[in-house]
């Protein structure tokens, strides 16, 4: 009798994924544990891996196509079997794995009808009912038993031009027209997902972005006295995520959310770092929690590990989440000034440019070589001023001029 | 201060409203004119399901005893005894009310109430005493009575009995005319029948159980009629007369007038309610010839005022009134509480045993409703099998787009008990898939309601 093989759920809040690339084709003989596709949800991949043998005679889902958690991907059976794609009825399973321990609370405040690990409570006729219509139900209020969400919910919200989680068309002049010789290319998953953030970042947000210059002659000197016979060396961007810790510590006004209501701000009390990260096709943010806490030679070691693994698709659900600030540093490919795209919820990012040497007149009226590198700090003016985001980036400044008080 | 809860009745609405009224920390009254338990404990459900119960055991000994190799000489009944053991599960039952009323510290009052001035309840008591009972809020639960139609000869006529008097007959009748093709009806039918009376079934409209799912009503009324009840839809009653020691029915079937003899003419052609009493217009609550009108929280035009189960003249049966009472202590009581009524199911305790819940396949007919139908012959179950050789069908309707279960409709062993499993389907708004993905016991008869549900994708395994 053939078997399906179905969508995993790697992370509780997966709802969908897409097979990234099929690493076999129909007609091929697999064993059970043969990775067979690459799976990617969320702009992570992971391996599929067959939990049955035989030939695979079906491969249902196609190559970027979204398919839910638990959707048919392939058919494995005996060659010229009947193949029955149908989908396989499946009860909502609860999931095995407990809730995530100590969850970072910055996250935008969820939904009234999450239950502990993350899942929506909607009866199963509402569930299909919104799925069919492709209604985002984790927005919707359930006047169900305890809170949950039921069909009358789901046709009201249909009703009322509910929270439709399909992409916006691009208004016709908006987009581009493709001519004789143009290659059309299907965004991949992290394509999306990176143009849906970006998009409601610079649409939500009265973005403002300022630069200081920063002096960095005695900070560069210092790094190369530290890295002097160390394997693993400290590099100037760590300078700038331990700085920013400590400065985030002493103006903590610029580590905030809004909340969900839009009528109170969330003071978070943790120092998350969110380090933008440059990976093939895309953008990643992994998050370097209780940044203010770690050493710099810790701060340094978690960086570039969250790197490595960011590039090579094998960062966690959780370590893309809880972040209160952000990072984001261009100052290897010699960029002078940016004005980085805040990433919701957080409050501001940095930016980090590249450090240019700069000849300057010292008191006595004598030439002298300095670097300087300068900050672009975007902020979000509905939470914070200007004067306090300037405060904030003097204060980065007055450390990282000093470099030995970054460490201390 | 704790709020003052007075109910009016305690049968099934009543007696469950003050518990839960007490449950919720209320100081509460009820106020109970016979025994607490009501209709359905003294004279209603429970006292027929005994005489069924009896019934069925009689004549499983008499008719499918021997299929199964057991041979019973000289097998009998004593009537009386039958009788005695029904009045004793009754009598434990009240007794069971009482103490239960009693564990939650409610006040019963015995006497008749009716609703005086200001917030009070006018209580006569048997001697003629009367009291006033004081509220903060009050729940009416009077409950209902048969409806006696006004058929020439039935009042006077002492062969003429209604449902309580169908439960305390003094001999088994010999020949028994039912008029009415309704579940008590039905089901007083059947009882008699399987004790040996002749019975015939008179009912004036085109069917019988008009409530149930029509395609599994009628093929009850085939096994019934196997059974040697006769039974005529489309028939009228014009009048009784009383002839010697027997009654003679005038009956206008099929164009013309047909007399039928009974030692017992049982008339069950309803319920109605029982407000007159109260005062209702008096005291300005709404009502529909004593009907008392209610929004889903239970509460009448009177906001302090509550009324629950038959006294609305709806849905008259016990779990309903049960449902309500909870609704309407709880929200009396300051908490949210809305009566919804989508879960609830009807039942019919003849063998086999036949229940519904959720829309008939008429229902959606007539709401032009797109649905698919799976149809499970319990022929194909080995528990039904096994105790009935495989007498019955499940019915499972189901939204032809999403498979959202519409209605679930069981003719066989223990329908009764496998139409919860619908109700809450129904409740939580499952889907077919949720339904089949629920491993069901071997061998039971729940898992036929697995395999009708399978049938509306034309999958079932057993079919």
């Amino acid at each position: 009798m053939s078997k399906q093989i179905l969508m995993p759920q790697y992370g509780l809040t997966m709802e969908e994924g897409a097979v990234e690339k099929w690493l076999v084709k129909e007609g091929d003989v697999i064993k059970e544990g043969d990775v067979i596709a690459e799976i990617v949800t969320d702009k992570l991949t992971n391996d599929l891996v067959s939990e049955v043998s035989g030939t695979v005679l079906k491969l249902v889902a196609a190559e970027g196509e979204d398919i839910l958690v638990k959707g048919v991907l392939a058919i494995v059976g005996e060659p010229g079997e009947a193949i029955d794609d149908a989908p396989v009825p499946q009860a909502e399973a609860a999931p095995a794995v407990p809730a995530p321990a100590a969850a970072p609370v910055s996250q935008a405040a969820p939904a009234p009808v999450m239950a502990p690990g993350g899942r929506v409570k909607i009866s199963p006729f509402a569930r299909k009912v919104a799925e069919k219509n492709n209604l985002d139900y984790s927005a919707l209020t359930g006047t169900g038993p305890s809170g949950r969400i039921v069909v009358k919910d789901v046709e009201q919200a249909l009703a009322s031009g509910g929270v439709a989680a399909a992409p916006v068309a691009i208004p016709a002049g908006a987009a581009g027209v493709a001519v004789a010789g143009d290659e059309v290319v299907k965004m991949s998953k992290m394509r999306k997902i990176v143009a849906e953030r970006m998009s409601a970042s610079a649409r939500e947000i009265p973005a403002v972005t300022q630069d200081i210059k920063v002096d960095v002659t005695k900070l560069m000197t210092l790094r190369a006295q530290i890295n002097e016979g160390r394997e693993v060396r400290i590099s100037v961007n760590d300078f700038v995520l331990k700085a920013v810790a400590k400065a985030i510590r002493q103006h903590m006004d610029v580590n905030v959310s809004m909340d969900a209501s839009g009528a109170s701000i969330i003071r978070h009390q943790h120092i998350n770092i969110g380090m933008a990260v440059s990976v093939p096709g895309g953008l990643m943010v992994p998050v370097i929690r209780d940044a203010d806490k770690k050493s710099l030679e810790t701060l340094a070691h978690e960086a570039k590990d969250l790197a490595v693994r960011a590039r090579d698709s094998k960062l966690d659900p959780a370590e893309l989440q809880g972040s209160t600030f952000s990072v984001s540093n261009l100052g290897m490919y010699g960029i002078t000034s940016f004005t980085p795209i805040i990433n919701q919820p957080n409050a501001a990012i940095l930016g980090v440019c590249t450090a240019e040497d700069v000849v300057a007149l010292d008191k006595e009226g004598k030439l002298y070589n300095k670097k300087v590198m300068t900050l672009s700090l975007t902020f979000d003016h509905r939470l914070l001023d200007g004067a306090e985001a300037a405060d904030f980036e003097k204060t980065l400044k007055t450390l990282l001029e000093e470099p030995l008080q970054v460490i201390l | 201060m704790q709020k003052k809860i007075v109910v009016l009745g305690g049968g099934p609405g009543g007696y469950v409203a003050a518990i839960r009224a007490a449950q919720l920390g209320a100081e509460v009254t009820l106020i109970e004119k016979d025994k607490v338990g009501g209709t359905c404990l003294n004279v209603g459900c429970v006292p027929t399901k005994a005489l069924l119960h009896a019934g069925e055991m009689y004549r499983q000994m008499k008719h499918d005893a021997a299929d199964y190799g057991i041979y019973a000489k000289d097998l009998s009944f004593d009537w009386g005894k039958v009788i005695g053991k029904k009045d004793a599960v009754v009598t434990r039952l009240v007794g069971g009310v009482s103490g239960l009323l009693k564990k939650n510290k409610v006040k019963v009052i015995s006497g008749l109430g009716k609703l005086g001035s200001g917030k009070t309840v006018q209580v006569t008591g048997k001697n003629g005493e009367s009291q006033s009972v004081p509220y903060d809020k009050l729940i009416l639960a009077t409950g209902s009575v048969p409806v006696m139609p006004p058929i020439p000869g039935v009042k006077d006529n002492p062969d003429c009995i209604d449902s309580t008097g169908a439960l305390s007959l003094d001999k088994l009748p010999a020949e028994i005319l039912v008029i009415g093709g309704g579940v008590i009806g039905i089901e007083f039918a059947n009882a008699f029948a399987n004790f040996g009376s002749k019975v015939t079934v008179i009912e004036m409209t085109s069917k019988i159980l008009p409530l149930m799912d029509e395609q599994l009503s009628k093929d009850l009324r085939k096994l019934l009629e196997k059974e040697g009840i006769a039974i005529h839809t489309d028939a009228k009653v014009l009048s009784v007369e009383k002839k010697g020691g027997k009654s003679a029915v005038n009956v206008e079937m099929n164009g013309k007038t047909q007399a039928f003899t009974a030692d017992k003419v049982l008339v069950a052609v309803g319920r109605r309610t029982d407000t007159e009493a109260l005062g209702l217009d008096a005291q300005g609550i709404k009502n529909d010839r004593g009907r008392i009108a209610v929004d889903e929280h239970m509460q009448t035009s009177k906001p302090d005022i509550y009324a629950i189960g038959d006294c609305l003249g709806q849905v008259m049966l016990a779990h309903v009134a049960s449902a309500m009472g909870e609704v309407a202590a709880e929200h009396a009581m300051g908490h949210a509480a809305r009566y919804d009524g989508r879960t609830n199911a009807s039942c019919v305790y003849t063998t086999p045993e036949f229940a519904g819940t959720g829309f008939t396949e008429e229902e959606l007919k007539a709401n032009k409703v797109a649905y698919k139908a799976g149809l499970f012959p319990l022929v194909g179950n080995a528990k039904t099998l096994i105790e009935n050789g495989g007498i019955g069908q499940i019915k499972v309707l189901c939204g032809e787009e999403f498979g959202e279960i519409l209605g679930v409709h069981i003719l066989g062993p223990r329908a009764t008990d496998l139409i919860a499993e619908a109700a809450l389907m129904i409740g939580m708004e499952a889907t077919v898939d949720e339904v089949i993905a629920t491993i069901h016991a071997h061998p039971t008869v729940s898992e036929a309601v697995r395999e009708a549900t399978l049938a509306t994708e034309g999958r079932a395994i057993h079919k």
